[in-house]
């Protein structure tokens, strides 16, 4: 839904970016297809359907960049924004806990990493008292050791304690 | 006869014990993330598939699809009970069964979910069962070209029925063919856009992909909000349903049952669109329309029908032509080619206890859903008020492990939340993420029969239109392509006038 001014501007400031965004990687998929053979058409090589799949793909993201650039006015109710900084904070705070998971998954080991993350989650997302959060980071730390460890023997990077 | 002796050794293979376990444990999964809102049907697929690696193919897929319907019938509790949809397809189902639930009468409006979800459920079971083999008999007449048509009309049906933008959506799949290509090409050996990273060799795992759009991506966009939840408490004695309530839905169901499973047939988010499609369908119908959206029953009974049987309906593209119509099929894909089972035509052939096992065990799934709806009713109610604040970090796990687990590599974890945040960029965006995963698992299958075609028939372009079946598959997506194009013309001169006119 758009309206008018500053909500068209933000409809079309999205496929902007995201239209050049994708002619970035079409472009780079296009290019980086040379490397391989294209073949002839009775014997088309490895380059050949990426190369034609990103020209196609070139070619729509033209469309997509050119109507975000046209940006017309058009009748409708105003909309809130969908980069909100209120909502993009809880987001970042996510994926930073998440990718602290990750990092620290090789070098603690599966069970302290499992603490630390249900602790931080359920505290600095969930909102969770101190007490609670430690105590259902504890608890699920355990059943998820016993289901994926002991029950599943999923082999898993181990800390220095052994766990 | 081969239909009936293949439904009696179907019911011999369904009715193992360990096959009537893992049945149990796949609707009560699926009907436990049916219940509970931020959890979608697709990402537990994709958190589970890694733990079925060990199973018995069967068992496994049995338990999978058992997730797969029982999410349908779990999607309906939390629409009627909180006003919040447990599935996508359950919106409609807000609509009528929240009023309803306000009026007192939410334990009619749970059991007429319930019974019509069970009879559309069963219905579709049973057409699928008549329709597999003389489909598959039809399918046998596919070749290279066939196939490379089918996944083009797959995909432009996919694009065409998405709620964006088609040109959007037609970018994902693209960008879902060109991720396709990465890893070893299955024609010549060459190994592409690897970057030297010698895990990408085999390709781009689409699990860890899965996992983070729809998991990790869901996960984002859902923690932008504090979750909140108000619940209607609901008795078992106020399950009972009055005469008028019967003879106001049978009808409803019966018309849902029909829509739902043949829409299902057709690739793409055909699920929800039967849902609103019934919807409209009964208010169009009814003597009473003013009623619709302040507790109808017709309004649940017909919708919940549709979606039901429209998920039975999924089924029929996946197990006679191997083409997924969806994510979640495209992850039972994913899970047949993991125990080395390729669905399609050969499939009656080659496995015939995976296929009729399968197929059978949803007729025993639908009896054990009803069960599991209805008298349980009180403790899915009391899972609803877990804070979502608990379930967040476990889904995450759940992911994390999934996507290390099935190649124990990190590289799969560092995908998985590559895509995730891509993902929840793409929702942020209106790019919907299902083009582009269908074509990632349709994307080697499209190149192959593509080139394949071309080397059997010489380099003869024409060969995808001489081919009848070919053609017509080409047809469609065409008619498809221009109607959308000729739509959005209409749609901007009609906006345009409008403009003029209030200026």
């Amino acid at each position: 839904m758009c309206g008018f001014g500053t909500e068209v501007n933000e409809v079309d400031k999205n496929d902007l970016v995201t239209g050049l965004v994708l002619l970035v990687f079409a472009v780079t998929i296009f290019i980086g297809s040379f490397k391989y053979t294209f073949g002839e058409i009775i014997t088309p090589g490895a380059g050949f359907v990426p190369r034609i799949a990103s020209m196609v793909l070139i070619l729509i993201c033209g469309f997509i960049v050119g109507k975000a650039l046209m940006g017309k006015k058009r009748n409708g109710p105003a909309h809130q924004s969908v980069w909100a900084r209120g909502k993009i904070k809880r987001v970042a705070i996510a994926a930073g806990i998440f990718l602290t998971f990750r990092l620290s998954f090789p070098l603690l080991g599966f069970v302290p990493t499992n603490f630390l993350f249900f602790l931080l989650i359920t505290r600095l997302l969930g909102h969770f008292s101190w007490k609670r959060s430690f105590i259902f980071s504890c608890v699920t730390t355990i059943c998820t050791y016993v289901l994926f460890q002991v029950w599943l023997k999923i082999q898993m990077p181990t800390s220095i304690f052994g766990i | 006869m081969e239909t009936l002796s293949g439904i009696l050794h179907g019911f011999s293979i369904a009715f193992t014990p360990i096959n009537v376990l893992y049945c149990f444990s796949g609707v009560l999964i699926g009907t436990l993330i049916g219940v509970l809102p931020g959890i979608g049907g697709t990402a537990t697929l994709a958190m589970l598939l890694p733990l079925t690696y060990s199973l018995p193919t069967t068992s496994a897929i049995v338990m999978l699809a058992g997730i797969c319907y029982g999410a349908m019938y779990g999607g309906s509790t939390t629409s009627i009970l909180v006003n919040i949809p447990g599935e996508a397809a359950s919106v409609v189902t807000c609509l009528d069964g929240y009023q309803m639930a306000k009026q007192g009468r939410a334990g009619p409006a749970l059991s007429i979910a319930a019974i019509g979800s069970f009879i559309a459920g069963t219905f579709g079971v049973v057409m699928l069962s008549i329709i597999v083999v003389p489909l598959s008999e039809f399918a046998l007449k596919f070749g290279p070209p066939e196939y490379f048509s089918l996944i083009v009309f797959s995909l432009t049906m996919l694009c065409y029925l998405g709620a964006g933008s088609m040109a959007k959506a037609f970018a994902m799949a693209l960008v879902g063919l060109i991720l396709g290509t990465i890893g070893s090409d299955n024609v010549s050996g060459v190994v592409r856009f690897t970057l030297g990273i010698p895990e990408l060799y085999d390709g781009i795992g689409f699990v860890p992909v899965l996992m983070g759009l729809f998991g990790i991506g869901e996960l984002l966009i859902n923690v932008e909000k504090v979750f909140k939840r108000e619940v209607l408490k609901v008795k078992l004695r106020d399950l009972l349903l009055s005469r008028q309530e019967i003879r106001a839905s049978v009808k409803p169901i019966a018309r849902g049952s029909v829509l739902g499973f043949f829409l299902g047939i057709i690739p793409g988010p055909t699920i929800i669109i039967a849902s609103f499609v019934s919807y409209v369908l009964e208010k169009r119908f009814s003597r009473y329309p003013d009623r619709f959206g302040k507790g109808a029953i017709e309004g649940v009974a017909g919708p919940e029908a549709a979606n039901n049987a429209a998920a039975q309906g999924h089924y029929v593209t996946l197990l006679v032509l191997g083409i997924p119509g969806s994510g979640t099929m495209a992850l039972l894909l994913g899970a047949f080619m993991i125990h080395g089972v390729i669905p399609g035509p050969l499939l009656i052939e080659n496995h015939p206890d995976v296929f009729w096992g399968v197929i059978t065990s949803m007729y025993l799934g639908n009896v054990m859903l009803l069960i599991l709806n209805l008298p349980l009713i009180s403790i899915w109610v009391k899972l609803l008020e877990v804070p979502y604040g608990m379930l967040f970090p476990l889904i995450f796990l759940f992911c994390f492990v999934g996507s290390y687990s099935s190649a124990l590599s990190l590289m799969e974890v560092n995908i998985m939340l590559f895509f995730g945040i891509i993902g929840y960029l793409m929702r942020k965006t209106f790019y919907e993420p299902a083009p582009l995963v269908l074509a990632l698992v349709l994307g080697p299958m499209f190149e192959e029969s593509f080139r394949l075609s071309l080397i059997s028939y010489y380099g003869d372009l024409m060969i995808f239109i001489k081919r009848p079946i070919s053609a017509v598959f080409l047809a469609v997506s065409m008619a498809l392509i221009l109607s959308s194009f000729l739509a959005s013309q209409k749609r901007r001169k009609i906006l345009e006038i409008t403009s003029e006119e209030e200026e």
